[in-house]
């Protein structure tokens, strides 16, 4: 199907405590909803979540937030079981291309690596340095996240 | 282990840039390919999916096998031959002389797909182009079709990502891709599709005849209004006509003509059938040249005639064919049961790599090779380019187009 639905921070606010008892670290509910979103903690790191009371929503937000996943640098998680294999993240991506082309007109071959290539029908990382999120200074691309018919790729940071 | 390029033949882009790696006679990886083209290949390999040679479900040789299939067909008194959209043109070649040698009835999936439109194409009356010229264009039309499931790599390798005027991060818009559909589909969601007019079943019609009208300078619907007026800044369109299209307007395209005529006034517009099976345009073209007509002949008699009642939807359901010689086809997959019920009793004999519900209902199945993978050839891409297919792997099955050979020397009168 499409899309899927990005969860907005105040929307998986809405599914915590709300106390702000700052057990999880952060100072607030709030800010430990960024943390979901980024990947940087997970549901059960919030220890009234898994009381009775909230049950309901620990299974929502492990829904989103659970299971295994590995967030590179770059803020990229990669659900391969929604992927088709288009392509289309690889075409979009000027640092996939095997190509570089200047306004004049000039194409020079690219000698790194590309960040996503297409293997056994899957999107795959071959090299994470080549994305333009870990240049110095960053550039906040989201080329790939936005094409992606299938909502396979999201950026989370 | 060897690695190479090949053409992949799980869908009418065929794309020619797949690597594929092989050690010991088995696929370790593939590059490029989509999933559907992976799954399609990586299942080849494995022997449960594959045919063998069968005679009323035992197992056989080649010959015993071919003599079965020659003694069925001869005895045949209104054979019918139908498929070969999975079979490469020479196979095609084959299958065509073949059906002309026994005076079949001659059909394939393209009298129930996008025939009509081929066979405008392949008479001059309606414009068509191939994926090179899409460059000039400045606008893309996806109607009533979604490439990101019937042909997944369609948009990265041939149409809007691969544009020469694509590019993701230029301010003005030299290229813009609008998708007409029923539902919101992947290629009409949101990132992929720049405009997207949403449109209810069957409507087409109804929304080409607003178009129509809005030329004319009458007021029309909205959503025809937003869709002509991105018409009207485009001198060069290609409009990618999908099976939702073809439907909807049952194979009348009278009105769509007509809107393509009217465009005609200040844009040129170039039409591409969506095809599914990867060589449809190719039977279409190889039919065309042998008889004149794309789909739906008769040889009976020596002579050709052409009609609808030659289609295997009519044939079956008339009970007027006695035997049916299907070639890398699956209408038992494909066809509803109050048509297949009609076929109960009927021999069939059928040329498939794969075992299909066809192959299981098949008096005579003949195990043939992979075309692509396991045999090569050449085919033809929806666009209508021949694409030259190279065997990356060795096998011991004959190729479609051996057994079709073989066929025709044991039925030569
Ligand atoms: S531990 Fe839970 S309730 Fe306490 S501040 Fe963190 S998120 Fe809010
Ligand atoms: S974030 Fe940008 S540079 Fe990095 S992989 Fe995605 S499209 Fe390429
Ligand atoms: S991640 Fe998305 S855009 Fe990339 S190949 Fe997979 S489905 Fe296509
Ligand atoms: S788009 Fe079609 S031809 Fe290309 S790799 Fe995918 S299935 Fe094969």
């Amino acid at each position: 199907m499409a899309k899927k639905d990005k969860l907005q921070p105040l929307q998986v606010f809405q599914y915590l405590p709300g106390t702000n008892c700052k057990k999880c670290g952060f100072l607030t509910c709030f800010a430990f909803a960024f943390a979901l979103i980024g990947r940087e903690k997970r549901p059960e790191d919030c220890p009234d979540l898994l009381t009775e009371q909230y049950i309901s929503a620990l299974d929502f937000l492990n829904g989103h937030f659970g299971g295994d996943f590995s967030v590179e640098k770059t803020g990229l998680l990669i659900d391969e079981e929604k992927c088709c294999g288009c392509g289309d993240c690889v075409a979009v991506c000027d640092k996939c291309q095997g190509t570089v082309m200047f306004g004049s007109g000039i194409v020079i071959p690219r000698n790194v690596p590309p960040v996503l290539k297409i293997v056994d029908g899957r999107v795959r990382v071959v090299e994470w340095e080549s994305c333009k999120r870990c240049m110095d200074p960053p550039e906040y691309c989201r080329v790939c996240e936005e094409r992606c018919p299938f909502g396979a790729l999201e950026l989370v940071r | 282990m060897s690695a190479g390029e090949m053409v992949c033949t799980a869908c009418s882009c065929l794309c020619d840039d797949i690597e594929i790696e092989i050690e010991n006679g088995r696929i370790v990886s593939m590059e490029k390919a989509c999933r559907k083209g992976t799954a399609f290949f990586f299942g080849s390999e494995n022997e449960r999916l594959r045919t063998v040679h069968l005679v009323d479900g035992k197992q056989v040789d080649t010959d015993q096998a071919l003599a079965a299939a020659a003694g069925l067909l001869s005895r045949a008194r209104r054979p019918l031959v139908f498929g070969m959209d999975n079979a490469s043109l020479e196979a095609q070649r084959q299958g065509i002389e073949l059906a002309r040698m026994l005076g079949a009835v001659l059909d394939d999936s393209s009298s129930f797909c996008q025939g009509k439109l081929t066979h405008d194409i392949l008479t001059g009356t309606l414009p068509s182009c191939t994926f090179d010229q899409i460059h000039d264009s400045d606008l893309i039309i996806y109607w009533g079709s979604n490439p990101h499931n019937a042909q997944p790599r369609h948009l990265s390798r041939f149409s809007l990502y691969a544009h020469r005027k694509y590019h993701e991060m230029g301010a003005t818009r030299y290229v813009t891709m609008a998708v007409v559909d029923v539902r919101e589909s992947e290629t009409a969601g949101a990132g992929v599709a720049h405009r997207f007019f949403r449109i209810l079943p069957g409507e087409d019609s109804n929304f080409i005849a607003a178009i129509i009208e809005g030329i004319k300078g009458n007021p029309v619907r909205k959503d025809a209004s937003g869709f002509l007026k991105l018409l009207k800044q485009s001198r060069h369109c290609v409009i990618f006509a999908g099976l939702g299209l073809t439907y909807s307007l049952d194979n009348d395209f009278s009105l769509f003509y007509e809107m393509l005529k009217h465009l005609g006034g200040w844009m040129k517009t170039f039409v591409i059938p969506m095809s599914g099976h990867y060589n449809v345009r190719g039977f279409n073209y190889s039919l065309y040249n042998a008889t004149g007509c794309v789909n739906k002949v008769n040889f009976a008699g020596g002579a050709v005639s052409h009609g609808d009642e030659f289609s295997l939807l009519e044939q079956v359901k008339n009970r007027a064919a006695d035997c049916l010689l299907i070639v890398g086809a699956d209408p038992f997959s494909s066809l509803p049961i109050s048509v297949l019920k009609h076929l109960d009793g009927v021999p069939l004999v059928t040329l498939d790599p794969f075992r299909t519900a066809t192959t299981e209902a098949s008096s005579v199945v003949l195990g043939v090779s992979l075309t692509g993978l396991e045999s090569g050839g050449t085919a033809m891409r929806m666009d209508g380019t021949t694409v030259t297919l190279m065997p990356a792997k060795w096998t011991d099955k004959q190729s479609d187009v051996q057994i079709l050979e073989r066929l025709k020397e044991l039925l030569r009168p």
